[in-house]
């Protein structure tokens, strides 16, 4: 607080009186020194909030949360692109195997589960460098420690019980103080996913929804994990999920500045997660009409069982409308996109992107979501 | 650990640096309800980009800065439209409501909210904040001789307002 005594450095005092001030009369309500008495006189009952270092010890894990998963999305990006090949063996090889899932090979069910929703298995020998990174970019450990441990039921700090929030309006409110505990994952239920038409070219906008089912007041703060899970002849080596950014391809998308950091959720309240689907730039409505992926690697993700995939030109295929009755055997390209809630699994909602092949998924965080009908 | 150092960084700024931020903002401001949003989001601007925190002599500089960043108008309204900033009032009218009204009575005050923005930026930098000029001038993005103009005329046009009658 000495920054703002009384007791300026004496050169600068001098230099002060020389080019501002005209010399004291002790009359004169105007003096620097009169000045700087009557601004700090004015301010000086001025309190903080009881709370306001309470709520900067929140705010600032919180924030750098934020902050990092940007980043680590755009890296993601990158490390996708670096690492496409060696993962398009990887995963591409057994698409076909496991009903399309993509999937490791030999991994059990346990292990597609993990895989495909994202960073849950981070350090496990199925997702080498690839998958760990969850699709909002954050690892779980960060999670944990950048927002106060949301996988407890009770926030620590000064947040008070659920009981203490009945007076929230009735709209999901998502700018009120971490005063309501973090929802278990199973107070979070009734998951649905949405997807609207496309447009013409080819991109998709959608949502997930998910109620707090249970009878108590709770936040979501966790961004969650949404997961790409090709289908058919979609490519999962050139499906990515990164966080919605300004700027970015996916403008219908709300700004993520209004995002709030948390929502809280009356019983039967909903957030959302809302999606775009943007298409690889060169493949057309879907992404992959005419791909380049560099190596003739990319043949067995094309998804016919049984050897049946032919090699390189295997590509081309994913153009050709498959016959319906055809389907259960060249399966046209959809996506299936899941969300798993922040505080874990299973997961909480799906939806599929019809006719998508090949492209990035942007998402936003937890948004407070309108009352259904 | 960084997540400990920060904590700890996080409440030394605190103590020393908040409540003369909190007039600093209420003397940039024409309004006192704005104050403490904009202090909270300046320490936690400040404090979640780490880069910026590394140098604690600089901390103050930069939260400084960053709330005559966000006490220009326009910057602000962004941010409560936005309600970035959970819980803005209750509290603090309640706890604080006789300081903040007495501000609004304040003689002063309503002098030095009369006066242009940028006269009453570079007087409540210089006489509040105690900057140098140059300091001043670093801070608002202006020239050196820019501060001085503005400063002797704000000071002029405080001298004026606080002997009008009203």
């Amino acid at each position: 607080m000495s920054h703002n005594g009384h007791h300026g450095h004496p050169e600068r005092e001098h230099e002060r009186e020389q080019e501002w001030e005209r010399p004291g009369d002790g009359r004169d309500p105007m003096d620097g020194a009169a000045l700087r008495r009557l601004l700090q006189g004015a301010v000086g009952d001025l309190e903080p909030a009881p709370d306001a270092l309470e709520r900067l010890r929140q705010a600032v894990p919180a924030r750098r949360a934020r902050r990092r998963q940007v980043a680590v999305g755009a890296a993601a990006a990158v490390i996708l692109g670096a690492t496409a090949v060696p993962v398009l063996i990887r995963v591409a090889t057994t698409g076909a195997t496991e009903g399309g899932h993509s999937a490791n090979a030999a991994s059990s069910h346990q292990r597609t589960h993990e895989i495909t929703d994202g960073r849950q298995d981070a350090g496990g020998p199925g997702a080498p460098g690839m998958r760990p990174i969850g699709p909002d970019g954050r690892t779980h450990s960060e999670q944990e420690k950048g927002e106060r441990g949301r996988r407890t039921t009770t926030t620590p700090g000064p947040a008070s019980p659920s009981s203490g929030t009945p007076g929230t309006p009735p709209t999901a409110a998502p700018t009120l103080v971490a005063s309501s505990p973090s929802c278990d994952r199973n107070q979070l239920g009734q998951g649905t996913g949405t997807v609207g038409t496309a447009d013409k070219d080819g991109r998709i906008y959608g949502a997930f929804r998910v109620v707090n089912v249970s009878h108590s007041v709770c936040a979501v703060s966790g961004s969650g994990v949404v997961a790409a899970r090709p289908q058919g002849n979609a490519e999962s080596s050139r499906l990515t999920v990164i966080d919605h950014t300004p700027g970015d391809a996916a403008v219908g998308l709300p700004d993520p500045a209004t995002e709030p950091s948390q929502v809280i959720l009356q019983p039967g309240q909903a957030y959302e997660i809302k999606f775009a689907w943007i298409p690889a730039a060169d493949g057309g409505p879907s992404g992959c009409a005419k791909t380049t992926a560099p190596t003739p690697s990319a043949a067995p993700s094309q998804g016919a069982p049984a050897g049946a995939a032919p090699q390189a030109p295997g590509e081309q295929q994913t153009q050709q409308p498959a016959p319906d009755n055809a389907t259960a055997a060249k399966p046209t390209a959809s996506v299936v996109l899941t969300h798993t809630p922040d505080v874990g699994q299973p997961q909480a909602a799906d939806a599929t992107l019809p006719d998508a092949c090949a492209g990035t998924i942007y998402r936003t965080g937890p948004l407070a979501a309108q009352p259904s009908q | 650990m960084a997540a400990g150092t920060t904590v700890d960084h996080l409440t030394e700024t605190y103590r020393a640096h908040y409540r003369s931020l909190l007039g600093l903002a209420a003397l940039l401001l024409d309004d006192t309800a704005s104050c403490e949003d904009v202090v909270q989001e300046a320490f936690i601007r400040v404090h979640s980009a780490r880069g910026r925190v590394r140098d604690p002599e600089k901390t103050l500089a930069y939260l400084r800065q960053t709330v005559v960043n966000l006490s220009r108008s326009a910057l602000r309204r962004r941010i409560l439209g936005l309600k970035l900033l959970s819980k803005p009032m209750p509290d603090m009218a309640s706890a604080e409501e006789g300081a903040y009204e007495q501000l609004e009575r304040d003689q002063l005050i309503k002098a030095m909210r009369g006066l242009q923005r940028r006269q009453r930026e570079v007087l409540v930098l210089r006489y509040f904040a105690d900057m140098t000029e140059a300091q001043v001038a670093e801070t608002l993005g202006l020239s050196l001789g820019s501060v001085k103009a503005y400063g002797s005329r704000g000071i002029a046009a405080l001298r004026i307002a606080m002997e009008a009658p009203v």
